[in-house]
């Protein structure tokens, strides 16, 4: 083994890739969320069950990928940006996966019926939910750029404007939350009670997925904004 | 000359190459380590390019320390009747240092070469003629430079990455910002570099007025050289950064260079020093101020180093270019430049300072302007650690190596 000079020991691990690679994973993971929707839509719950096992997977690769950033990042570590804002805007995006997973868990474990006059806007809903994660995923895809620029004003801008656009999509999507729940109350009396509070309960798990993800923007805001 | 003489001049010689070696193939990181880490040479180059500028560095600029090392912290007219007592005393310096530095690098602390020579010689000073020949405004000048280095190389990197940052990454077009700037950036470089080979070179004596001048004519021409290869250059990629990065690169390989340069002319001293003091002595058998340090000593502390970088110096590099990934050439440029021009404006003052030391302060500077993804600042503790542990081991093994002498003689 070489001498290692002190110049060397000066450059620690940096989180920004690991951090790149975990928004790419958690990213994946809601995408399956369509698919997930889709079968239940038509009431496949083989294909549920399925899809449901993918998401878990890659919300425990998800996982590990953060424990593996937070294992790396002692307090002695200077970083352009807040140590702590890092560690807030990794628990967002992580919360995101494990909310995709409660949604898929929730489906697994009963198989409820879907009123007709639900299915296309809950398509819609989740087609919604997946654009506003998308839209983090592209903003913080961004990051590398502001840093390359170390944190440069124009850089800076492009990514706010990529953050507006999560807050678009998610109050989008809690528009459509609105319209479900209302629907769904509408036709209450043709589902038994159970149904309701569990298709109630699914609406909300996947309007938390869309939350988290604007939480998520937020954290990125502070991070890229000049302090 | 008696033979008992001739053999000793010979230990001392090969001690003073040993540390050259030594010296080389710790510090050849220092200039090449960001190159290296942002890919911009290969390990074979930036081992060759460093082992040739640093021989130059140290025959051409490197006799300036050499002279401060010497008479500044301990005064020699204390040893003006005891000649022999001055030689030995500098070989128990020189030897003690040595094994202080080559232990701790065994042990893999980042203890700095000049610290060891500067706490030999006061071991030896204290040792031979007592507490009175140590020249104690001298002693707190040469620790506080060592302060001072790392911190004004740190301003310097900052202020430079702050410009690079606000007038090229942060402009709408950085490549044609880079375009426009980086003529000035040339002519700054070989200004800095021109200025320390002709303003105190032992070989080139020239006066103040002309030295500037000259250094001015070069750094113009290799500005405006500079100027016309642009003007044809086309950037291949999408990407707006990749060909800021690109040019930048050539920027960061000469900084390097001027870094490498700037080593050999203040490092040499610590390998040769002391020998060229012994050999003086040993030849006239009068202990003096000032002692001309003859060019083939130089020369052969400037081999040294070249053998030290291509041989232990190339599996340093080797791990540089694992460890540090995560620099980009402007970032690399900004902190090599910085440390270049701190420790050639260090060695012209006989300020006998740790490169290593410097180029980590560049290298915060840069962190502390957003420049750097992740720093690990622990490592400024343990530097602060080797400063005060440094003189007073180096000293201590100074003063038992004397005894050991004196014992046997």
């Amino acid at each position: 083994m070489a001498y290692i000079p002190p110049l060397v020991k000066l450059f620690g691990k940096s989180p920004f890739k690991p951090l790149h690679e975990h928004i790419l994973k958690v990213n994946e993971c809601v995408n399956q969320l369509k698919p997930l929707i889709e079968a239940f839509v038509d009431q496949d719950f083989k294909k549920v069950n399925e899809i449901a096992e993918r998401i878990s997977k890659l919300e425990h690769e998800a996982d590990i990928i953060k424990n593996n950033i937070r294992e790396h990042l002692p307090k002695t570590l200077f970083m352009p940006v807040d140590r702590c804002d890092i560690l807030m805007f990794l628990k967002e995006q992580d919360t995101i996966a494990d909310r995709a997973e409660d949604l898929a868990r929730m489906l697994e474990v009963r198989e409820t019926k879907l009123p007709v006059e639900l299915k296309e806007d809950v398509l819609k809903f989740t087609n919604k939910v997946i654009e506003t994660v998308n839209a983090l995923e592209v903003a913080a895809g961004e990051l590398s750029e502001v840093i390359e620029s170390s944190f440069g004003k124009h850089e800076i801008s492009k990514v706010l404007k990529l953050i507006h656009n999560i807050d678009k999509k998610e109050w989008e999507a809690d528009k459509l939350v609105l319209k479900l729940l209302r629907k769904l109350f509408e036709v209450e009396n043709k589902l038994d009670p159970i149904s309701v509070l569990h298709l109630e309960r699914l609406i909300h798990t996947m309007d938390s997925v869309a939350d988290h993800a604007e939480n998520a923007g937020d954290r990125l805001r502070t991070m890229v904004a000049r302090r | 000359m008696s033979k008992m003489e001739s053999t000793f001049l010979v230990i001392v010689l090969f001690i003073g190459f040993y540390k050259a070696v030594n010296i080389g193939a710790n510090d050849v990181a220092n200039s090449m380590g960001t190159s290296v880490g942002s890919k911009t040479l290969t390990v074979a180059k930036a081992v060759i390019l460093a082992a040739v500028l640093n021989f130059l560095g140290a025959t051409l600029v490197g006799s300036n320390v050499t002279d401060t090392i010497r008479k500044g912290i301990i005064d020699p007219s204390a040893f003006t009747f005891e000649p022999t007592v001055f030689m030995y005393g500098a070989f128990a310096a020189m030897l003690g240092s040595a094994i202080f530095v080559s232990t701790s690098t065994y042990l893999k602390l980042p203890v700095s070469t000049t610290h060891a020579v500067v706490g030999g010689l006061i071991g030896f000073g204290l040792i031979t003629a007592g507490y009175s020949c140590i020249n104690i405004d001298k002693l707190i000048a040469v620790v506080l430079s060592w302060l001072i280095s790392p911190l004004f190389g740190g301003i310097l990197a900052f202020l430079l990455f702050t410009c690079v940052k606000r007038w090229i990454l942060d402009s709408p077009t950085p490549f044609e910002s880079t375009k426009k700037i980086l003529p000035y950036l040339v002519f700054l470089i070989f200004m800095i570099i021109s200025l320390s080979i002709f303003l105190k070179s032992p070989n080139l004596k020239f006066s103040l007025i002309y030295a500037v001048g000259i250094s001015i004519s070069i750094a113009f021409g290799s500005g405006v050289i500079c100027y016309h290869l642009l003007k044809g250059y086309k950037p291949g990629e999408i990407d707006h950064y990749v060909p800021v990065e690109r040019l930048f690169g050539y920027l960061q390989v000469l900084s390097a260079c001027s870094v490498a340069f700037a080593h050999g002319a203040n490092d040499v001293a610590n390998a040769i020093g002391l020998v060229a003091a012994v050999f003086h002595v040993a030849q006239t058998g009068s202990v003096v101020m000032e002692v001309p340090v003859p060019t083939w000593l130089l020369a052969m502390g400037g081999i040294g180093l070249a053998i030290g970088i291509c041989t232990f110096g190339y599996r340093v590099i080797e791990t540089v270019g694992e460890r540090i990934t995560e620099i980009t050439p402007t970032r690399g440029f900004s902190a090599e430049f910085s440390a270049a021009t701190t420790v050639l404006i260090c060695s012209k003052l006989g300020l006998p300072i740790s490169t290593s030391h410097t180029i980590v302060g560049s290298v915060i500077g840069v962190g502390f302007a957003r420049g750097i993804n992740a720093l690990n600042l622990g490592i400024i503790k343990n530097i602060v650690l080797s400063w005060i542990v440094t003189i007073p081991i180096a000293a201590l093994l100074t003063i038992f190596i004397y005894q050991g002498i004196q014992f046997t003689l």
